[in-house]
């Protein structure tokens, strides 16, 4: 192991096994975890194979959407930022990518821009998504609604002044 | 020509299917610049991408694909214009990337087949599945040092094609006609060297029995067999083995062997249980393969003459048995030095010395053919001395041999030997008349109905004249002079 981190053990298997419980995280692991479970042999088809052809669906969805428009709008995220540590349960925090999660999924260019702050004062996002290769579009409605907003608001604090 | 095991339970049938990986034959690696010279120092033929470096990314290497294609081409195979990579993930420390690119559900070959040749001519079609495109791993050196295993990344990264079979073989001996068609039909192409010793073609063998017409029983996998002859032991072995264990009441687990050619048996090398699990996905560095249908054709239309087709020429066009043109088709090469021989002379007469004393004198020089001191144009020579009648083929048998030690030509040797055969009418006539005189008893008993007697004239003839005599010639002055 040339780089990075390095945890020593008994055989070459366990320094691999020792090294990555503890270089990576619970959600790098348990996506990896997942990753596994679904290419498996034994539940590639019940799960691989099947989001392959429902990422399909879901492209065509999309591509029917855009024979009336040329953009679509949506939030960010379902809500402002949580705090540091606030929420540990996976799923909320799946949950929380369900608007940008469907972009990547159907090979769409998508564009996140500032737009407001919540009641707490927290900032809050909109997201564009255009057709494929079409970020032209995609960078043209975003300046737009970039100067309409007119959206200014600065954070209060920034890491590097609390030194 | 199915192989039958009788058990005490009733009879087996053999069932087969292999996977062939065939390296190959191009410059640079299948997704990096590195040469792919083989016996090169090891670790000198590694660019970084071999490696697996952090942040390296293939290329695919366009002659590698078109290699594949031609392959497909060759086998009359489907050539599917959009296939995909994946990874193959695996872990072993011949294998930096921890995945193997390969191709998983969309191959860039699809269904073709290959006939072989059986024994008396016979032949059969046996079916090809799929051919994908894949890296090969590293090398581990396990004798280099008493304790450790050393790593040798030159074969990382060349580009190999995975042939697959049907399961549609069913005798260890189209199992081996099988993969020597296949060689022969890669060497013509130019894909792959088929050498496998060096290990540039091996073969994954599916073996399992059935009861004649019953549906398949559970195959085992026996891995990497590296020559024909193992190939064919290993499934004898095998196929035993799962006999023995089926009427003893048990059942075939599915499961990975190894051959071990010592102990000429298989063992096993992982279970079902144990067996890998790939964990297939695109791989995300490469977009899907897609090639244009024109550059299919253009590669189609540049593939020399097959076997097959060559195989059928020689009989329409020299004459020859199936079984001389089978020979002699076997490689490019020889093809090439039979025809060069036969345009100057008799086709057959040609086949039979090439099947006979050249291939004979090769065997015991250990010499390629394009490396004999008696070329097609040195042989070519010494035919036409027997064509047009200046030796017997007898005399040319001994002319042969002095070409094998001299490198002369069959005409110098002739001349200066003085072999030149005798057809002078004049002179032989001459000869016969003294053999006659000096036998006149045989005479005698010849004349009173020994027939037999003839080869006894003709034998003392040639002596007289020292083998020289043209033995067509002697049988008509004979024939002539003992009527008379």
């Amino acid at each position: 192991m040339r780089y990075g981190l390095r945890v020593e053990g008994e055989s070459l298997a366990d320094m691999y096994m020792n090294t990555r419980a503890a270089g990576f995280g619970e959600e790098v692991q348990r996506r990896i975890l997942i990753g596994t479970y679904t290419l498996s042999a034994g539940y590639y088809d019940a799960y691989y194979l099947k989001a392959q052809k429902l990422r399909t669906l879901i492209y065509r969805d999309f591509m029917a959407a855009y024979e009336d428009v040329d953009v679509i709008l949506t939030p960010a995220a379902p809500t402002a930022a949580f705090r540091l540590g606030e929420t540990t349960d996976p799923v909320t925090m799946y949950m929380n990518d369900v608007f940008t999660v469907p972009a990547s999924l159907a090979g769409l260019p998508g564009l996140c821009l500032p737009a407001g702050m919540s009641a707490d004062g927290l900032p809050l996002g909109l997201q564009l998504l255009a057709r494929p290769f079409d970020e032209e579009t995609l960078f043209r409605a975003a300046g737009v609604m970039e100067d309409a907003a007119a959206f200014h608001a600065a954070p209060k604090a920034w890491w590097g002044d609390r030194s | 020509m199915s192989m039958i095991i009788n058990g005490a339970t009733g009879p087996w049938e053999l069932v087969i299917g292999m996977e062939v990986h065939a390296q190959v034959i191009s410059n640079s690696k299948l997704f990096s610049g590195a040469s792919t010279t083989f016996g090169a120092e090891p670790n000198s033929q590694v660019s970084l991408v071999d490696a697996a470096m952090p942040g390296m990314l293939p290329v695919i290497n366009r002659k590698c694909v078109e290699q594949a294609i031609r392959t497909g081409a060759a086998l009359g195979a489907e050539i599917n214009l959009h296939s995909v990579f994946d990874r193959k993930n695996y872990f072993y420390a011949d294998l930096p990337q921890g995945y193997q690119i390969s191709q998983f559900k969309q191959p860039i070959v699809g269904p073709g087949r290959i006939t072989v040749d059986l024994k008396d001519g016979e032949t059969k079609e046996i079916g090809i599945e799929r051919i994908h495109l894949e890296q090969d791993a590293g090398k581990s050196l396990h004798d280099q040092h008493p304790s450790k295993t050393y790593v040798d990344l030159n074969r990382s990264g060349v580009a190999l094609m995975e042939i697959v079979s049907d399961p549609d073989m069913r005798s260890p001996e189209e199992a081996a006609a099988y993969l020597r068609k296949l060689r022969t039909i890669l060497r013509y192409i130019g894909t792959c060297d088929g050498n496998m010793e060096e290990g540039s073609m091996r073969a994954d063998v599916n073996v399992s029995v059935r009861r004649p017409g019953e549906p398949f029983g559970t195959r085992c996998e026996i891995k990497n067999v590296n020559s024909i002859r193992f190939v064919q032991q290993a499934i004898i072995y095998e196929s035993q083995r799962q006999v023995d264990i089926l009427e003893d009441g048990g059942s075939i687990v599915q499961e990975t062997r190894l051959f071990d050619p010592g102990m000429g048996e298989t063992r096993s090398m992982r279970s079902k249980e144990e067996a890998h699990d790939y964990r297939y996905f695109p791989d995300p560095d490469l977009l899907p393969l897609v090639i244009e249908q024109a550059w299919v054709d253009e590669i189609r239309a540049s593939l020399p003459e097959l076997p097959d087709a060559k195989k059928a020429r020689f009989m329409e066009q020299y004459g020859l048995s199936a079984y001389d043109a089978g020979v002699l088709v076997t490689e490019q090469v020889t093809a090439d030095y039979y025809e060069t021989v036969a345009k100057g002379s008799d086709p057959k007469m040609a086949a039979n010395w090439i099947t006979g004393e050249l291939f004979a004198f090769l065997n015991k020089s250990g010499q390629a053919i394009d490396e004999s001191p008696i070329t097609a144009a040195k042989l070519g020579e010494l035919m036409a001395l027997i064509k047009d009648g200046t030796i017997s083929g007898r005399i040319a048998k001994e002319v042969f041999e002095a070409m094998t030690e001299t490198g002369q030509g069959a005409r110098e040797i002739v001349e200066e030997k003085g072999l030149r055969q005798v057809s002078d009418t004049g002179a032989l006539e001459a000869i016969i008349d003294e053999v006659l005189a000096a036998s006149p008893q045989q005479l005698e008993q010849y004349r009173a109905g020994k027939d037999k007697l003839f080869g006894y004239f003709v034998g003392q003839t040639m002596k007289a004249t020292k083998g020289q005599a043209n033995p067509q010639v002697v049988n008509d002055l004979l024939k002539a002079k003992l009527e008379g």
